[in-house]
């Protein structure tokens, strides 16, 4: 029997075990019986999770004041509210003075991309907040304000965070280079009276005004950075530098109020995949408890430990990570670009970091590029690996076992609406590849079938079933509290319901499945099926459909969107109605929303309350087991979903004929449509075939052999020789210059220099979505030009100056490119002025500058610091694989892609730029790691009337169907107006 | 004829002349009909199929003998000369259009401004085929998913006959996929500064016009060419 007598201090390092145990030891005095296992502390957690939150709130030993008699005031998990007579204070519990923590060690270390770092003891960083409390004190801010910060991960912001919180007053961060639209976005909903704002790393010099113009509630701007003061209308204006200087070195700052346990800390925004992000309001003790049981718990967090947690301020693991002072441990914060692999595995090895959080896609990088930390870098500090932000797959576990050490790798999982976790690690429980190891401490979590019944060991939708401290206090514009309960409460009456699919194994490890119910993540995508439903019910023909995320039997790991459709009586799934689907998703949706698979069912899968059972059908289609049968109302449609899947499987549809083959097809195709066999050289008109019959012959035509026939490549050779020619030809050679989009004659047209696989297609979605009457020219090369011998970027836009050159031969020039392609663009326009021709545009998408002068090695690391630029949490919601399956995918084999990849990244960054006088707008996406302010600057350097547009979206995504019509707008405009006014960036 | 100002020369600007043929009258001489055309337009008939080659002579014939008429010229002497396949007249300021499908063939003649005429013999599997063959804008085929089937059919055939004459009223013809020509979804209307009006052809058919001046009457009803008739 464990008794009260001799607990051990749990802070105290060193001591044997985990936190856990000592915890255990609490708990099971109250309960009075023994917890021995994992199950059975979460058990008691959770049946009585009053006691659980009072018998931890007491042993966490954190500062407050009042009654923890109240611990909940309902069971209602919708109402209830946690210790409404507990008062504390945020910023004090985690920077007052902890026994058995050294004072005048390091509490936070702020890295930057150059290298250098700033550190605080734990003394000075409580003594500089403080000083920063007297400063905001006196500019004004109060407890019960809001405040907003524009910054990136340092400790400016960090210090300036703790100052808000300790005063009393709500902190909503967000990171410089979310761009006007989005930070309005987010900060217009929270009407806050003071903005900190880091201008540092802000696009355009009119960011600032533009932000402030649209927050009429902010009254003053504190900056964060040394940069000129502005001169801004209406508002006051100060450093916080400066003021902070002004305070008398002997004032230990303002008192730090004790406030009610549910007092504003956080305003955090969670974007849906509709309407305004959600802006959540969470509590003071909620967060601070929630923060220190997982760390404590379930991290095991000690004043030992230095933890890096990879995170921006705009992702809820900013403050999560913040947190950790209040057990005393070390923080490091790192506000550079991560530019490779071995970014964060050396910034761990080099301040001594033990708990490294990052994310899958960061550790896919890693994997893929074949870097390994464990022989480059001294990881001997590291004692855990969290990650979070994506669903961890098996092999990466295997990966960091073989390649950073012996060190468990803990998956975690939660959102923004608790800011915390519901399922995490364990230090007691051995760590399963591809499991996430336990449910959160407290917290009553389980998967739920359609049926609403608890389901373990298949996949579910995740919900909390009891009252729990970390949710929002409540939503902003939502006064009535509408839109919070619809959020959460609606989908299962007495839970809270997170949108997420999960297995929970019967040990309580589980496994997150990605968006339930609502959101499809196709290879990072997310589409609503209702979307998907409202676009084919449209199409004639189609009575009901189910969209279903499935297996992609071709890629491990991967997903691919498929769909169930019903049909009206007398309607077949013919190929043609397929495609009619495929191509009016297409249209109306985007790429993503375009059925990998289409199958014809007798019925779909409904639940006993009408609901259709995405489930199921996935199930069915994904070879598994269906665990719900007697959930459904209809269980025999499965049958035929199997059945339809089978007979699928065993006839792939029309394997994209070949050679000779394609020969044969054409010529078939040409006589179906004009009914009978026409000789392989005749004319199509010649043989009766009309302008109207062209559309259906290009139709059938693609059906047939599988690939796209332009009309304008059809009508230079109407024939069935000169079709099969066209059909297989290598566009290499002959024809340079592609007609993306017809324009109105006059107008000078805007060539699109094709990207590093030597293609146009990137720019499709864009080109569709123009309005500009210029019409729109792809240049065109092999698609294995960047692996040629000798090749150069200089090279390439010799070959493209002579397309243009042919092509339009007098006028003026237009060019874009995106990435490789702006470099290549960034080219032509030199040569083609040299040449005596007026480049009027150029427009470089998203197009970093070269490197030339890099070592060889950090020119290979540089190789992946795109890829990288999405790999910053919560920035994008994307994978690697997603990408570059996206960007790459396009049946060539992955290593040949990986190779022409590479080459062309070397020939890239080999080019010797010279300076270019003529006008260039840089379209800039507005997702990014901080380092491209930078870049902008080496491009002004060489160009220096070059203005910048901010386009949404992260570099990988900027071309695709989701933020084509943004881009396009953007460069209509910019065609429109010639170029934007410049901007100092 | 009002709309002819005197014999022998050019229209009024504002005039606009619709013909219509019946191709299937056996009464047109094909031999005698190509008497009246030059050597390449012989050459081009002649590598069509028969059917082809009746219609290429027929509509080409009638469309000589039409501004000659205008012109106060011969058919034959009417300078016509080919442009990738569509054919221009060297002066005489006037502005015309053909179609041919099916059995009815469509000339249109204006004093200048320009002119495009489509005519499409109407079936309703191609028109059902339409929306997965791309030269439907996203606009036009949510108005078309709007209609009842059978008008949804026929709209989609006068969609297609709209948009030809619009390519053809701008001289450039269907060179790539028309989609970006967005048409009413309505026997009228506009595209850019074209004017739509319906062009009445015979049961089976939709026909089209699309020219720069308004036509007054909402309803285009052709005058007949015969075979050997005085026009």
């Amino acid at each position: 029997m464990t008794t009260l007598d001799a607990p051990r201090d749990p802070l105290l390092p060193g001591a044997p075990g985990p936190q856990l145990a000592a915890f255990r030891a609490r708990a099971e005095a109250v309960a009075g019986r023994p917890l021995p296992s994992a199950a059975d502390l979460h058990d008691w957690s959770v049946a009585g999770y009053r006691d659980f939150w009072r018998t931890f709130l007491d042993w966490a030993d954190l500062a407050w004041e009042g009654s923890a008699e109240t611990v909940s005031t309902s069971d209602d998990v919708a109402g209830a509210r946690f210790f409404p007579d507990v008062r504390l204070n945020y910023a004090e519990n985690l920077l007052r003075p902890l026994p058995g923590v050294d004072d005048v060690a390091p509490a936070l270390t702020s890295v930057h991309g150059d290298g250098s770092a700033e550190q605080f003891t734990r003394a000075e960083l409580r003594a500089a907040a403080r000083r920063a409390s007297r400063a905001l004190a006196d500019a004004g801010v109060r407890a019960g304000d809001t405040v907003l910060a524009v910054s990136a991960n340092n400790a400016r912001v960090t210090v300036a965070a703790l100052a808000v919180a300790g005063l009393g007053a709500a902190l909503s961060t967000a990171t410089p280079d979310m761009g006007v639209n989005t930070l309005l976005g987010r900060f217009g909903q929270v009407d806050a009276t003071t903005a900190l704002v880091d201008r540092t790393a802000l696009v355009g010099g009119t960011v600032l005004a533009d932000l402030l113009a649209g927050l009429p509630t902010v009254v003053r701007v504190l900056l964060l950075d040394d940069l000129p003061l502005p001169a801004l209308d209406g508002v006051q204006v100060a450093r916080l530098a400066d003021l902070v200087d002004a305070v008398p070195a002997d004032d230990p700052g303002p008192e730090w109020p004790r406030q009610q346990f549910d007092a504003p800390l956080w305003v955090l925004f969670s974007s849906g995949t509709t309407g305004p992000p959600k802006a959540m309001v969470h509590g003071a003790g909620g967060s601070l408890l929630e923060h220190v049981k997982e760390h404590r718990l379930h991290v095991d967090l000690t004043p030992a430990d230095t933890l890096y947690f990879h995170t921006t301020t705009a992702w809820m693991m900013w403050n999560w990570q913040l947190s950790a002072l209040s057990v005393g441990a070390h923080v490091v914060l790192y506000d550079g670009p991560v530019t490779g692999p071995e970014t964060l595995w050396t910034l761990a090895a080099r301040y001594g970091v033990t708990v490294l959080g990052t994310s899958p896609a960061y550790l896919q990088l890693c994997q893929d590029e074949g870097w390994s930390p464990r022989g480059a870098v001294d990881l001997g500090r590291l004692r855990t690996v969290l990650s979070t932000g994506a669903v961890l797959h098996p092999w990466q576990f295997e990966w960091v076992a073989e390649h950073v050490g012996d060190v468990p790798v803990r998956s975690i999982s939660g959102g923004t609406d608790i800011v915390g976790c519901f399922v995490l690690g364990h230090p007691e429980l051995p760590v399963r590849a591809g499991w996430c190891q336990a449910k959160s401490l407290g917290l009553d979590v389980v998967a739920l079938d359609d049926a609403g019944t608890p389901v373990v060991g298949e996949v579910g939708e995740l919900v909390c079933r009891n009252p729990f401290p970390s949710r929002p206090v409540r939503f902003l514009q939502d006064p009535d509290g509408a839109r919070f309960r619809a959020a959460y409460f609606e989908a299962n009456p007495g839970a809270w319901t997170h949108g997420d699919r999960i297995e929970f194994a019967p040990d309580g490890s589980s496994r997150v499945y990605g968006r339930s119910d609502g959101v499809l993540n196709i290879n990072g995508v997310r589409i609503g099926p209702s979307e998907i439903y409202t676009i084919v019910r449209t199409l004639p023909g189609i009575a009901d459909a189910i969209a279903v995320e499935t297996r992609d039997p071709a890629t491990a790991g991967g997903t691919r969107l498929a769909l169930l459709v019903t049909l009206q009586p007398g309607v077949e799934l013919t190929d043609e109605l397929t495609w009619a689907i495929r191509g009016t998703l297409r249209r109306e949706g985007s790429p993503a929303h375009v059925p990998s698979l289409v199958l014809a069912v007798d019925e779909i899968p409904l639940t006993h309350n009408g609901k259709k059972s995405e489930s199921a059908a996935r199930a069915v289609l994904d070879g598994v087991p269906v665990r719900n049968r007697a959930a459904l109302k209809n269980p025999g449609a499965l049958d035929g979903i199997a059945a339809a899947a089978a007979r699928a499987a065993a006839a792939p549809a029309g394997a994209a004929p070949e050679g000779d083959d394609v020969h044969a097809t054409v010529a078939r195709v040409f006589a179906e449509v004009l009914g009978g066999p026409v000789p392989a050289h005749a004319d199509f008109f010649d043989a009766g075939g009309t302008s109207r019959q062209t559309m259906t012959l290009l139709r059938r035509l693609r059906l047939a052999v599988h690939r796209p026939l332009l009309l304008e490549d059809f009508l230079a050779e109407p024939t069935v020789d000169g079709v099969a020619r066209a059909l297989a030809a290598d566009r290499a050679p002959g024809a340079p210059v592609e007609l993306l989009r017809a324009g109105e004659p006059g107008v000078a047209p805007l060539f699109l220099v094709h990207g590093y696989l030597g293609d146009v297609d990137i720019y499709r979605a864009v080109v569709d979505a123009m309005q500009s009457p210029a019409p729109v020219l792809g240049l065109t090369s092999d698609p294995e030009i960047a692996t040629r011998d000798g090749v150069t970027i200089t090279g390439i836009a010799t070959a493209l100056v002579a397309d243009v050159q042919a092509a339009q031969p007098e006028g003026e020039v237009r060019l874009a490119g995106y990435s490789f392609g702006g470099l290549v663009a960034y080219e032509m326009a030199r040569q083609l002025t040299a040449a005596g021709r007026s480049v009027t545009f150029l427009g470089l998408l998203d197009t970093e500058p070269p490197f030339a002068r890099l070592s060889p090695l950090s020119k290979l690391l540089r190789t992946v610091a795109w890829w990288v630029a999405l790999l910053v949490p919560g920035m994008v919601e994307d994978s690697v694989l997603g990408v570059l399956r996206r960007r790459l995918g396009r049946g060539a084999p992955p290593d040949e892609e990986a190779r022409t990849f590479a080459a062309a990244y070397r020939v890239f960054n080999a080019y010797e730029w010279g300076p270019y006088p003529g006008p260039v707008t840089y379209f800039r996406a507005r997702f990014r790691v901080p380092v491209v302010a930078n870049l902008l600057y080496a491009w002004r350097r060489q160009a220096p009337d070059l203005g910048v547009v901010e386009v949404p979206g992260s570099h990988h995504v900027l071309l695709s169907g989701e933020h084509a019509p943004a881009l396009a707008a953007a460069l209509d405009a910019a065609l429109t107006a010639g170029r934007p006014s410049s901007q100092p960036g | 004829m009002g709309e002819l100002d005197r014999p022998g020369s050019a229209l009024n600007a504002g005039s606009l002349v619709v013909r219509s043929l019946d191709l299937a009258d056996p009464r047109w001489d094909v031999a005698a009909a190509a008497g009246c055309l030059d050597e390449a337009e012989r050459a081009r008939a002649e590598r069509g199929t028969s059917a082809v080659r009746r219609r290429r002579v027929i509509v080409r014939a009638a469309l000589r003998r039409l501004l000659g008429g205008l012109l106060g010229l011969p058919p034959a002497d009417v300078p016509l000369h080919a442009e990738r396949g569509r054919p221009l007249l060297a002066g005489g300021g006037l502005s015309f259009s053909c179609s041919a499908s099916g059995d009815v063939a469509l000339l249109a003649v204006t004093g200048g401004p320009a002119v495009g005429v489509d005519v499409q013999h109407h079936r309703d599997d191609e028109a059902r085929d339409a929306a997965a063959e791309g030269w439907l804008a996203a606009a036009e085929l949510r108005l078309l998913a709007a209609l009842p089937e059978p008008d949804r059919l026929l709209a989609t055939t006068r969609a297609w006959t709209q948009k030809e004459a619009v390519l053809k009223a701008r001289g450039t013809g269907i060179e790539r996929l028309p989609t970006d020509v967005v048409t009413p979804i309505g026997a009228r209307g506009r595209v850019g500064e074209l004017h739509l009006v319906p062009v009445a052809v015979p049961a089976g058919s939709v026909a089209s016009l699309a020219t720069a001046v308004r036509p007054h009457p909402d309803l285009l009803v052709p005058t007949a060419m015969t075979p050997g008739g005085s026009r």
